[in-house]
């Protein structure tokens, strides 16, 4: 359902994602690991079109994310790390513009909109101005967003981060809910506990080379680790061996 | 996918829902402020190029006219053209470019749409060509129907300078490589800025001398011609009718039709590369900072700013700028006539400007990283002193030399004495340093760093501090007692803003801390204002002769705005912070001090003048009651109240103390100060610190002045 090969991105002389080859498939969620700088949210405007590959190819339901992006968009979901809102309107408000972008009619768009606003369980808050909303509540109104046109895939760019601990464990609640409705998701983060977990497998990428993938257990048999090794350990030693993120 | 049309009709429903949830929020925030002065901009503008085109007419005909509205529209489209391609979203990046571009639009139709709803949600573009082109409906008496070609003609020209803006700033990131996107940006920048000062420059010459411009603007009817397409419709609908108005539309719409295809045709063929990385971190890290020495706090100042190319060209190009339009551009003003009075000011006001580009944004240049230096064992005031010895050499080199420049154009027979120009030097040099000082101050006392965002200066900040700058033009010309009274009350200003701005700093990145409801720099703002409006009231008035009762009424009106602004500030509640006597008593004290200053004026001076029979007229009452009131409110309640406050660490003797630092504040704002002017303020001076109430001052105030006097 994802799929890129060979995907590179440069920035000027700097290579933020190289050769990276990956797959999901439908109805899988995959944990997108790496350290700080390895190349994460790259991938992910990537494959969300926002970004043109220097070379690869990235896929989404057999259709290339660069030159059908626009019509992806319209199947694929995205929570962005640091959402935008606009600061002088409502939740309720900016729910109905994304619906409205989308291109549903008004009254679809403000019965979406309401649907969404009272699944994020932003209550009363959906009629206050999001300049007043905390972290936690614009990456649930940000994940209303991303779900509004009810979406095959998904795509989640670190949605735990900066969420306290309440906050987070509602957000991974809700994560798991989405896999179970069958959904396919691609999430980078950094909470390890969580992706082992949430995810049926997990990629591990160091200064945008892909060191590892597969469910926990190939992982562990891959570094010849116990059955009780933890995600985390074995995070430490598929990105001990590449050394500092460029 | 969603239309162009659609996608614009929501683009406009929004901005505009957000623009008045803002006005919502925030009545008397940056963008209600911003929409009232731009509004009242515009109708103020239809007035005075009616008035100036009118003069042209008289004097050079039709011809004259016609260059003179192809000039300011050719002249205000090039402006807008080039601010709106120099616009920092694209070489920054916007997060909004994220959010729409995450959402099934493609980017061509994204900036159909966007120049579309630029149309309504833009009124800045509208602004500035539209009330021009009024004026001349206005001016010509041409039907109402010519006020809608007015519009037809401003819609067509938005939509091309959008269109056009837009499609230089994608093709700039799209094929200029990242590495000299810079250097466009500030080629860019120098371009709009050099379009502006000719806006400027047309524009004085237009409306300050129209007379002249009838003598002389036919000769530029030959380098008006290129931008005739603008005025061209009303021009023709004013010769020949309707049809010919609408035949001279037609080279406008083609000429916008084309650019819209153009522009769409070079966005589609750009696509998105360039256009989304801008702004993104990774684009300036090949950038690597070289070695230098250490930090201290004054050099981190001058290398951030070293290293904010466009902030640093915008601070060298303004001053350039704005020396070459006074030395070459602005009619009315040359060396022959100037004085070195005249340069001093020039001088001055330019400096200020500079100020408000360089040391006034400081906090909003720290915004996130300030919590650097509040974590550090480092004082705020030492933090801010450092800003100021940073910024002092630039702001007060930038002044001297700009001073020495103009101050050489002064040389020759007829010209000052080299003393009288040092001095006036001296004068600017102090000014600009004491103009650092209160950006600085200033930039602090309204920072708030508790919300990223949220910008830590608004637009109101920015007016007040041109406005503070501004008045102290004031010094120059005036005579010696008054320059250095004027001087006095400027530096008493700048040191209560330094002060509670200081303890603003301090708590800018707590977002519950409240603001103290009477500070100090709000008191002696407000009294700087109070003193000096007037005094520039009345140069300005004179200058243009306007009689002595009007003249006087608007010093009524004037006064009165004083006493609702200081009203507004004492109703904060805690404004008082000294206990305050029951309401009888305070009363009577208020009299007995009334009385006893009358006493003592009497003894000490013999008896006032009696006041005429006019004095009983209802009407004369009234101004009389209100003037006082007003004076007594600005100087008692918020003056004596905020030093009332600020000496509460003294305790008891805190009412004392301000009432006597008050007295002598107070008797700065007196144009002709006298030691009877001095006792005159003692009885209700000494009211407000015996009761705590300002009614036992204006108590004491009505009966010294209406009792016999």
């Amino acid at each position: 359902m994802i799929e890129t090969d060979r995907l590179t991105k440069k920035f000027g002389d700097k290579l933020a994602v190289d050769g990276l080859t990956l797959s999901v498939a439908a109805g899988e969620v995959l944990g997108f690991l790496g350290p700080n700088g390895s190349g994460k949210t790259t991938t992910i405007r990537l494959l969300m079109g926002l970004l043109r590959p220097t070379s690869g190819q990235a896929r989404i339901l057999g259709r290339d994310c660069h030159t059908d992006a626009v019509a992806l968009k319209q199947v694929v979901g995205y929570l962005p790390d640091e959402p935008f809102l606009y600061p002088y309107l409502s939740g309720r408000e900016v729910l109905e513009l994304v619906a409205g972008l989308h291109g549903f009619p008004a009254k679809e768009a403000r019965r979406r909109a309401e649907a969404a606003a009272a699944s994020a369980g932003l209550g009363d808050a959906a009629g206050a101005y999001t300049l007043t909303y905390s972290l936690g509540m614009k990456k649930r109104t940000a994940l209303a967003m991303a779900l509004l046109h009810e979406p095959q895939v998904l795509i989640l760019d670190e949605p735990t981060n900066g969420l306290d601990p309440r906050g987070a464990r509602e957000m991974r609640d809700t994560i798991a809910r989405l896999a179970s409705g069958g959904r396919t998701i691609l999430m980078s983060t950094h909470l390890l506990e969580a992706a082992e977990r949430l995810c049926h497998r997990v990629a591990i990428v160091q200064a945008g080379v892909l060191q590892a993938v597969g469910t926990p257990e190939e992982l562990r048999a891959r570094y010849a680790a116990g059955a009780d090794t933890s995600l985390e350990e074995l995070f430490l030693r598929a990105t001990e061996a590449t050394g500092t993120p460029r | 996918m969603i239309g162009t049309w659609r996608l614009a009709g929501l683009l406009v429903r929004y901005r505009a829902r957000s623009a008045m949830n803002a006005v919502r929020a925030r009545p008397a925030g940056p963008f209600a402020l911003l929409l009232f002065f731009g509004l009242a901009s515009a109708v103020a503008y239809v007035g005075l190029f009616a008035t100036a085109l009118s003069t042209i007419g008289t004097q050079a005909g039709p011809a004259g006219e016609g260059t003179a509205l192809a000039l300011m529209t050719g002249a205000i489209a090039l402006a807008s053209l080039a601010a709106k391609s120099s616009d920092e979203g694209l070489f920054a990046g916007t997060p909004e470019n994220e959010f729409l571009l995450a959402r099934p639009l493609s980017l061509p139709r994204l900036v159909s749409a966007r120049v579309l709803a630029a149309l309504l949600t833009d009124p800045f573009g509208a602004l500035f060509l539209l009330p021009v082109l009024l004026a001349a409906t206005v001016a010509w008496r041409l039907p109402p129907l010519a006020a809608l070609l007015a519009v037809a003609t401003s819609l067509l020209a938005q939509l091309a300078i959008s269109a056009l803006a837009q499609t230089i700033q994608i093709a700039a990131v799209r094929w200029v490589p990242r590495r000299r996107r810079t250097a466009v940006f500030v080629v860019l920048r120098l371009l709009a800025a050099l379009t502006l000062a000719a806006v400027w420059i047309s524009a004085t010459a237009v409306l300050r001398a129209p007379a002249l411009f009838s003598r002389h603007g036919l000769a530029l009817q030959r380098w008006s011609a290129p931008l005739a397409a603008l005025a061209g419709p009303l021009v023709a609908y004013r010769s020949s009718g309707g049809a010919a108005a609408l035949r001279a539309l037609l080279p406008l719409l083609a000429a916008t039709i084309a650019i819209m295809t153009a522009a769409l045709a070079i966005v589609r063929r750009a696509g998105l590369q360039g256009w989304e990385e801008a702004g993104a971190p990774w684009s300036d890290s090949a950038t690597r900072a070289p070695a230098g020495r250490p930090l201290t706090l004054v050099r981190r100042e001058w290398r951030l700013l070293a290293r904010d190319r466009p902030r640093l060209v915008a601070l060298v190009v303004l001053p350039v700028l704005l020396l070459a339009v006074q030395w070459l551009g602005a009619v009315g003003w040359s060396s022959v006539t100037a004085t070195v009075d005249r340069v001093a000011m020039v001088t001055f006001s330019i400096t200020v400007y500079l100020a408000a580009l360089g040391p006034l944004p400081h906090m909003q240049h720290e915004q996130r990283a300030f919590w650097i230096v509040r974590a550090m064992p480092v004082s705020i005031e030492r933090v801010m002193r450092a800003k100021v010895a940073a910024w002092a050499p630039l702001v007060g080199g930038a002044a001297t030399l700009m001073f020495a420049a103009l101050a050489w154009s002064l040389r020759g027979p007829q010209g000052p004495d080299t003393a009288a120009v040092l001095a006036t030097g001296a004068m600017v040099l102090v000014g600009a340093l004491a103009t650092t000082v209160l950006a600085v101050g200033l930039g602090c006392l309204t920072a708030d760093l508790s919300d990223e965002q949220r910008g830590a200066l608004g637009p109101g900040t920015v007016y007040l501090f041109l406005l503070l700058g501004g008045l102290l033009n004031v010094i120059f010309g005036a005579d010696g007692g008054e320059g250095v009274r004027v001087g006095a009350l400027y530096l008493v200003m700048v040191a209560a803003v330094w002060r509670s701005g200081m303890a603003q700093a301090r708590q800018c990145l707590d977002p519950d801390a409240r603001r103290a409801p009477l500070r100090l720099a709000d008191a002696a703002v407000l009294l700087l204002l109070f003193a000096l409006v007037p005094f520039a009231l009345d140069r300005g008035l004179g200058k243009i002769g306007v009689a002595p009762e009007a003249t006087a009424l608007a010093h009524v009106v004037v006064l009165a705005l004083f006493g609702l602004a200081a009203a507004r500030l004492l109703r904060a509640p805690g404004s008082v912070s000294v206990p305050r006597r029951a309401l009888g008593p305070s009363l009577v004290i208020g009299l007995l001090c009334g009385v006893g200053t009358r006493a003592a004026r009497r003894w000490l001076f013999g008896a006032g003048p009696v006041l005429g029979d006019g004095w009983g007229a209802p009407g004369v009452l009234l101004v009389l009651l209100a003037v006082t009131l007003s004076e007594e409110l600005v100087l008692r309640g918020v003056v004596q109240g905020a030093l009332e406050r600020e000496l509460r660490p003294l305790g008891g003797a805190a009412p004392w103390v301000a009432a006597a630092a008050s007295v002598v504040v107070a008797q700065l704002t007196v144009p002709a100060w006298t030691p009877l002017s001095f006792l005159l303020a003692l009885g209700p001076v000494l009211a407000r610190a015996t009761t705590g109430r300002l009614l036992a001052a204006f108590a004491a105030r009505l009966l010294i002045l209406l009792a016999g006097t």
